[in-house]
């Protein structure tokens, strides 16, 4: 092989290739070590903490009346309206009913 | 970000040597019903297209060049790529000039430093979609 210029270049091309394909593959693994390390799953996820707490507030609110043995409204249906509005008032709401509906039936 | 950057890289460098050779074999089908798929690809390859890709994929990174520095990619990366391009501009006037067996001979060469302007020009465009994923540009 006749060592001229563009022989030269090619040795130098194919060092340098190989050394910026190490450094990108070394780069692309620790980024998704990172990545793999910072998700851990949450117990439940979001939604499910969120529904519970709503339905564990509207519980609390229809149950007021037995709470406070009947001095407040003698008419339990106070409670259980505002409990309603509350529900049908914002979507999120308006759907744990439905889903706590479905799970009374 | 894997996704992005195969789309770039095949829109880059090979549909520009691609969709020429496909658009001249099915001219070629419907005049002679032939399909000389390989032939036109290698003759079009040899008279110079690969230079094309190569030249197309460091310039595509011009549009993100407002961004380079906070990417990380400094001055020095930036004169690297210029170099690619002067060379790959000489790799076009040696085939230009040369004879076709001073072509043949040093064909694996060229693609070697075809293969170093792709290599350096994905290793510029991946650390500039990490720096757009980073700060959720899109």
């Amino acid at each position: 092989m006749k060592f001229d210029f563009v022989n030269l270049v090619a040795i130098i091309s194919a060092i340098i290739t190989v050394v910026i394909a190490f450094l990108m593959t070394r780069d692309v693994i620790s980024e998704r070590k990172k990545v793999k390390k910072i998700s851990v799953p949450k117990e439940g996820g979001n939604e499910e903490n969120r529904y519970k707490k709503i339905l564990k507030a509207t519980y609390w609110l229809e149950h007021e009346r037995e709470r406070n043995c009947g001095e407040h409204h003698s008419d339990e249906n106070v409670y259980l309206n505002r409990a309603e509005v509350m529900r049908e008032k914002t979507p999120f709401f308006s759907y744990v009913n439905e889903v706590w509906q479905t799970q009374k039936n | 970000m894997p996704k992005k950057l195969c789309r770039w890289f095949v829109a880059n460098s090979l549909l520009p040597i691609l969709a020429p050779v496909i658009f001249l074999c099915i001219v070629e089908w419907y005049r002679n019903d032939a399909f000389p798929f390989g032939e036109i690809f290698m003759e079009l390859l040899w008279g110079g297209f690969y230079v094309f890709s190569a030249l197309a994929l460091i310039f595509s990174l011009i549009e993100d060049y407002h961004i380079f520095k906070m990417a990380g990619i400094g001055s020095l990366q930036g004169a690297f790529l210029m170099l690619l391009v002067i060379l790959t501009l000489y790799i076009f006037y040696l085939i230009h000039t040369e004879d076709a067996l001073y072509i043949q001979n040093h064909s694996f060469q060229f693609i070697l430093i075809w293969l170093l302007s792709a290599v350096s020009a994905t290793s510029i465009k991946y650390k500039i979609l990490k720096y757009k994923e980073g700060v959720k540009i899109k």
